[in-house]
């Protein structure tokens, strides 16, 4: 019992912030959801209406949308997985003098102002941009690719932004892993790729699932970035909920649109984890 | 099965070196102890047997087969570590399977030998089992199980009785010693427990600070230490300074030590003298031949199966004596004068000097 009390009266400043600053709102947002934006007027408060969550599914345009943002964030996570692990690899098993350089240099991104980075790579991504203006100069193309709003442009913005994330966590999990377990492995005639598959890999899975479940969340919600390396016109989820908030005034779509990410995001992390929990063999 | 060999290894990180020129003879499905000390190289040389660490001098021979810069899976070595190092994602099966799937085992006879294994360790029916389910002791059995498997031809054990507690540690001990007579495959166990070693050994390698002290049978490290770091490292030994004096030992004080092994050494050479704490007699009155020395109990203590005085020798010396619980000189009570009987055979006697 006491320590029940203990535990609720640790939890409860961050639980009244949480209730008072989001489950209030979000809540709050519910009927909005079902109500009815009449142009020039505002929201109809006398009609309820499930054209806000039908047209999410109906509409082309915003199916797009969606499928772009649910792709993105898949995109964004394993390119994250991929460029992270090795980075993580090296900080945890390499020499040792390294390690606070490499993780001071995978953690200094994280100390610029999200703007400034993605407005970086504006400017390296733009058609007169540094990177299509060398190729152009070296003479591997002769007109620029195409590099910002678009995918690549969202994805390579997004990858940089969130591998910091990615890393760190599996340089946590990586540490888990007890040295004496690889070498078993190796006494027991596995090779070095055979450990790092057999062993390795699945002793690394829980912070394969929480960085990847991190850095997906973190991805589709993503505001600044998208809007910036998207433009106008590329829009995901993010951008969508706030130009119909912001610019359109068309709440109830707005929150909808809001739902409909909040409970895809849950329902791809738990079907993710569940996988990941089996391939590991710790289900 | 194999016959190991270690020629003038050596290990070094940067000027500091961990292994000094050891070279040591293991013959086939002998049982070898390294003893000593943390810290004095034993595990490095244990890790360098398994491929773990690379040696920065000497060679490394199983059988015929020179295997000193061969990576570890290529050695066909069982490696018994003290964290036990088991697969925590795989089934004690899986566990056990690891090692005999490398060699391409699979099938009926991977099902086989894998179960002759865990019946080796007792361990049947334990198969489907996660590691985490089981104890420690279970875990270490498991842990010898997936090393036997594959037939290795050599068996390696890291102190792997040190993470249990001390009654399941003697079980342990037990089941270990049959396991390798069935077996007879050559072993190199690594320990810094002494009655580990002496009672599992055929031969004890006892090592101080990277260089082999003795390598002899667990009967002469114990009676016929070969320096004193052997002779204070090993059991638990009062360490007395005197000279030689007509083939005895003179303690100063008027207390003179008969010795045997004192007798071949010249008059008036420094020696240091180690009398095991169960080699000495107590009795309240002096015997006929007064070859006993004269003290006073400062101290007893009692733990059960044995007692301890810790007596009093002239101005200088106060030395432990260990007597059983139930027989003579048990009950002597503190400040008492008693008289100490120690055997000539019993003492061991080193010249000052010869290392720690």
């Amino acid at each position: 019992m006491k320590s029940l009390r203990t535990g609720a009266l640790l939890l409860s400043p961050l639980l009244f912030v949480l209730l008072a600053a989001f489950v209030v709102p979000l809540l709050l947002l519910v009927p909005t959801s079902f109500q009815e934006y009449r142009p020039g007027e505002g929201i109809a408060t006398d009609v309820w209406t499930l054209q806000n969550f039908v047209r999410i599914g109906a509409d082309e345009f915003y199916r797009e949308v969606v499928l772009r943002t649910i792709g993105l964030g898949i995109a964004v996570t394993l390119s994250c997985l991929l460029l992270g692990y090795p980075v993580a690899y090296l900080i945890v098993r390499g020499n040792p003098r390294w390690r606070l350089p490499l993780t001071l240099l995978v953690i200094f991104p994280l100390m610029l102002n999200l703007v400034v980075r993605s407005f970086g790579w504006i400017v390296l991504l733009t058609n007169r941009g540094v990177v299509n203006n060398l190729l152009i100069d070296i003479g591997l193309i002769d007109r620029p690719l195409r590099l910002m709003f678009n995918m690549t442009g969202l994805m390579i913005g997004l990858t940089h932004i969130y591998l910091p994330f990615m890393v760190l966590m599996l340089v946590a999990a990586l540490q888990n892993v007890p040295r004496d377990v690889e070498s078993a492995a190796a006494t027991l005639g596995s090779s070095r790729f055979h450990i790092f598959r057999a062993v390795t890999l699945p002793l690394t899975a829980p912070g394969i699932i929480s960085g990847s479940i991190l850095v997906f969340v973190l991805t589709i919600s993503a505001l600044v970035t998208p809007r910036m390396l998207g433009g106008p016109t590329y829009q995901v989820m993010a951008t969508l909920i706030y130009d119909e908030f912001m610019l359109l005034l068309d709440w109830p779509s707005g929150s909808a649109l809001s739902f409909a990410l909040a409970i895809a995001t849950i329902f791809i992390i738990w079907i993710s984890s569940r996988m990941t929990k089996r391939w590991a063999g710790l289900a | 099965m194999s016959n190991v060999s270690l020629r003038h290894l050596a290990k070094r990180y940067g000027k500091v070196a961990v292994v000094k020129d050891v070279s040591l003879e293991i013959a086939e499905g002998e049982f070898v102890s390294l003893l000593g000390p943390s810290g004095c190289g034993k595990t490095t040389i244990l890790r360098m047997v398994a491929g773990l660490i690379e040696p920065s001098d000497g060679a490394i021979t199983v059988g015929a087969r020179d295997i000193t810069r061969l990576p570890p899976n290529k050695r066909n070595v069982g490696l018994v570590f003290q964290s036990y190092a088991l697969f925590p994602h795989m089934t004690v099966f899986e566990n056990v399977a690891f090692g005999l799937r490398r060699k391409g085992e699979g099938g009926a006879a991977l099902d086989g030998r894998v179960r002759e294994a865990l019946a080796l360790v007792r361990l049947e029916g334990y198969g489907d089992r996660y590691p985490r389910q089981l104890s420690g002791g279970q875990q270490q059995r498991v842990a010898m199980a997936r090393a036997i498997a594959p037939r290795p031809s050599v068996l390696l054990f890291d102190e792997p009785l040190s993470n249990l507690d001390a009654k399941l540690r003697d079980e342990m001990q037990i089941e270990l010693k049959r396991l390798q007579r069935d077996l007879n495959i050559t072993t190199l166990f690594v320990t810094h427990d002494q009655a580990e070693a002496l009672s599992l050994s055929d031969r004890v390698c006892v090592m101080n600070d990277g260089v082999i002290q003795q390598f002899d049978t667990p009967e002469e490290i114990y009676h016929r230490p070969a320096t004193a770091f052997v002779a204070s490292f090993i059991g638990k030994p009062n360490r007395l300074a005197g000279t030689v004096k007509d083939g005895a030992v003179d303690l100063g004080d008027g207390l003179v030590l008969q010795s045997s092994s004192a007798v071949s050494l010249d008059d008036r050479t420094p020696v240091d003298v180690f009398i095991r704490q169960e080699a000495v007699t107590l009795s309240a009155s002096p015997d006929r031949k007064g070859a006993d020395l004269p003290g006073t109990i400062v101290l007893r203590s009692f733990s059960g199966a044995q007692v301890q005085y810790v007596v009093r020798l002239g101005n200088r010396f106060e030395v432990v004596v260990e007597v059983a619980s139930s027989g003579e000189g048990a009950n002597l009570e503190q400040g008492r004068e008693v008289f100490l009987t120690i055997r000539p055979q019993d003492t061991i006697i080193l010249r000052s000097g010869t290392g720690a």
